[in-house]
């Protein structure tokens, strides 16, 4: 199995990423109650503020723990996890050492009586420790950060509401610039469902909270905390254009997701339905106050800054507004159209300083007519205005499928670009082959330049033309 | 077997929580005392402690760059001439580009700081050079590996004392004087102990003082017009790698020496008043810097 760069511009200093041979190896013991691994793993805990280990090749993402892990289920519905280890880096490891507890108590598990009422609740609990000897000559460091969390899960019907709070004591790092203040995040994701109908609420409020088993390391290497991002993961191109990152040193958002189909022979609804969807998230800063009169917000080697839970900034960082609608008109047609009001702030989520926050307007048509049962033809035309950063986009797409067989074409067109020897096409072609649970894919074609900053740390993707081919298999 | 598990994980979460927490009090966070460097230079010819070269990867219009900066400004406030740095400016954030943000006029952003060394070695516009960059600022401390990038400039303090608390095995007698637009090396060095390493030789030219424009994200405003560069690398005398002055393997005794001269003409823009010369020594094989100098140039 090989670890090599997924995207062009990618972390990669002195070949780290570069290599071949085999990154994981475990054994694993289970029965009833007990399952005991050593080796690799992959662990969570609650919703991942305390300790989120997985992989996301896409992003290059692998913090795999290396060690040893232990689940117990003492009675059923009453869970502990222990576990010890280090993580993964490219194929190294990090330099600190974890080790983490986790409880569960389900009570409707638990008790017997309760194993079927309408009423659920459950709570939790973790508690992380990182060790990393460091010997800073400038400052005196924690070998030992530790990070707790409880969490609350109740539900009733079609009502569910998750509760999670996490705290973590003083760890300057990269991060974090070096500040020595604790870090705390709150989230509460509220949701109701019923046939045809879905509500979503949710709120969070982070404050100095991202955890790696490195103080120094930076962009997306060995990460142990997940904020987990409020706001909608969009998949149609242009409003995917510009998307939200967690913002660890400090944001309070809020996300309202509404769902509603239309019956079928309803006046809206049609012989064959119809389904709406909206939806809002807002976030901003946390407001932070300084130590001080003279030592600025965030001074290397202070306490850094002060706020109190919830206290919510003037600074908008990002907000969405989206209405979709989709709608079967026959057997042969289904349409979905897409209208979408964004603000980026672009500085603060891509690092950089001196530009325009975005303001866009974004739309999208889609249409598919089934030839036969068989055969569909798909296509889509996108539009994205705005005045600031790259200004108007224009995109069209058009995709046929058959069985296991897909073929897809696709012009992004800047043509708004106030630069006008920017104003450029890219263009793309692509087919794949799906079957089972592989999928295979070769698409050609000219992608976007871009500029990140991660942690403080910044890289400049550069324009590619070429090949990509991407291979997945799930078991 | 139940109870065993149950045991177990008792044991394990009372161990946890009595070794997890070092909570730092306000006023603590500096450290007071430095690690003790090797001995003292007693007859005043020569360097006993090992000084440590930082090759900081820079650019004028990279925002989280002065962090780099800062870390190197505290490290020399305590360490003085122990401190070898040498700001490399390079990839696209060291772009003259006046399409390139932030978007330079007339006046800003123009100068431009990297030099064919610098571009080798961290990379110009679209690539990252030997030691593949990917992003800046990125700091290697007393190595020429590239696999060894750091890019949190706080942990660069922490290399910093790694090396600087070892014993030196070289010692160097670095002379430099300038006269007719050309400045003239001569470089002894003296190893310590006895050494079996295959040697490299670098000596690059850089100059202090250098007022031009710099992107900071801590500073209001973000672009500034007098900022201060320092270290900034200006040429080599041998090349971005340096010349290889022992070849093989074999032994060197405590006492031999080794001496190298260069002689290299000067761009007429530099400030030969604020340019120094310095000197490093690395294992050809394993990359690691072994001792480095830095001295003024007299004219």
């Amino acid at each position: 199995m090989g670890y090599y760069n997924t995207l062009l511009g990618f972390p990669n200093s002195g070949g780290k990423n570069d290599g071949f041979g085999v990154p994981s190896y475990w054994a694993n013991f289970t029965n009833d109650k007990l399952e005991v691994t050593v080796g690799h793993f992959y662990e969570q805990f609650g919703n991942g503020l305390t300790l989120r280990s997985y992989e996301e090749k896409s992003l290059g993402i692998d913090n795999a723990i290396l060690g040893a892990r232990i689940k117990y289920t003492i009675v059923p519905g009453v869970n502990i996890k222990g576990l010890i280890g280090k993580q993964r880096y490219y194929w190294e490891l990090s330099d600190g050492i974890l080790r983490g507890v986790d409880g569960e108590i389900q009570f409707n598990e638990m008790i017997k009586s309760l194993n079927d009422n309408q009423f659920r609740f459950g709570i939790g609990g973790s508690f992380i420790s990182k060790y990393q000897n460091e010997d800073n000559p400038i400052y005196n460091l924690p070998n030992n950060v530790a990070t707790g969390a409880g969490r609350i899960n109740i539900g009733y019907s079609g009502f569910n509401l998750i509760s999670e709070y996490a705290y973590k004591i003083n760890d300057p790092s990269a991060d974090n610039n070096y500040i020595y203040r604790p870090g705390q995040a709150f989230l509460i994701n509220a949701t109701y469902s019923q046939k045809g109908l879905g509500v979503i609420l949710s709120t969070k409020w982070v404050d100095n909270m991202s955890l790696r088993s490195d103080r120094n390391a930076t962009l997306s290497d060995v990460t142990v905390s997940y904020l987990p991002e409020i706001t909608r993961n969009y998949t149609y191109v242009l409003q995917a254009f510009y998307p939200y990152a967690s913002q660890p040193m400090g944001e309070w958002g809020v996300k309202g997701e509404f769902f509603y189909k239309f019956k079928k022979g309803s006046k809206l609804g049609g012989k064959y339905g119809t389904t709406i969807t909206l939806n809002y998230s807002r976030v901003h800063n946390i407001k932070k106050t300084a130590i001080n009169d003279s030592t600025p917000i965030g001074t290397t080697g202070t306490y850094g800054y002060n706020t109190s839970l919830f206290a919510i900034g003037k600074e908008l960082y990002y907000q969405d507004i989206n209405v979709e609608i989709s709608k079967k008109w026959s057997k042969k047609w289904y349409t979905n159209i897409a209208y979408m009001n964004l603000y980026y702030n672009y500085n603060v989520l891509m690092g950089t300083a001196g530009h325009d926050n975005v303001k866009a307007n974004i739309a999208v048509v889609e249409a598919t007519y089934k030839i036969t049962d068989k055969y569909a033809l798909k296509g889509e035309v996108q539009a994205m205005f705005t005045k600031q950063d790259k200004g108007n986009w224009i995109l069209g797409q058009l995709e046929f499928t058959m069985p296991n067989w897909f073929f897809t074409v696709f012009d992004n067109w800047n043509y708004g670009n106030p630069d006008k020897s920017a104003r450029v096409h890219y263009f793309n072609v692509g087919f794949g082959y799906v079957k089972g649970g592989n999928r295979i894919q070769l698409t050609y074609g000219k992608q976007r330049e871009g500029v990140m900053c991660v942690g403080g740390v910044c890289r400049h993707v550069p324009a590619s033309n070429g090949f990509a081919l991407s291979i997945s298999s799930t078991f | 077997m139940k109870k065993t598990i149950i045991l177990t994980f008792a044991v394990f979460l009372a161990g946890l929580f009595l070794a997890s927490c070092d909570k730092i009090e306000e006023g603590d966070y500096l450290k007071d005392n430095a690690p003790a460097p090797g001995p003292a230079d007693t007859t005043g010819q020569k360097t006993l402690i090992r000084k440590v070269l930082i090759l900081d990867f820079t650019g004028h219009k990279c925002g989280n760059c002065p962090k780099g900066h800062k870390v190197i400004n505290a490290l020399e406030g305590k360490y003085g001439e122990a401190v070898v740095p040498i700001a490399v400016h390079c990839t696209y954030y060291g772009n003259t580009n006046p399409n390139a943000s932030p978007h330079s006029t007339d006046t800003s952003f123009n100068y431009d700081f990297r030099c064919e060394e610098g571009i080798f070695l961290g990379g110009g516009d679209a690539d990252g050079g030997y030691m593949d960059l990917d992003a800046v600022p990125a700091g290697l401390i007393n190595t020429f590996d590239p696999a060894l990038i750091n890019s949190s400039p706080n942990g660069w303090a922490t290399d910093f004392a790694k090396y600087y608390s070892t014993y030196p095995e070289f010692s160097f007698n670095v002379n430099a004087s300038f006269a007719d637009s050309t400045i003239t090396t001569d470089i002894k060095m003296t190893s310590e102990v006895v050494v079996s390493r295959k040697l490299s030789l670098v000596t690059y030219v850089i100059e202090d003082g250098i007022v031009g424009w710099q992107l900071d994200y801590e500073s209001t405003p973000q672009e500034i017009g007098n900022y201060i560069h320092n270290h900034v690398l200006r040429t080599s005398f041998n090349g971005a790698f340096g010349e290889e002055v022992k070849t093989d393997n074999s032994q060197m005794s405590a006492g031999d020496m080794i001496e190298k001269n260069y002689t290299k003409k000067i761009n007429p823009d530099w400030n030969i008043a604020n340019c120094k010369v310095v000197a490093f020594v690395y294992d050809s094989d394993t990359k690691e810097v072994l001792q480095a100098e830095m001295v003024n140039i007299s004219e």
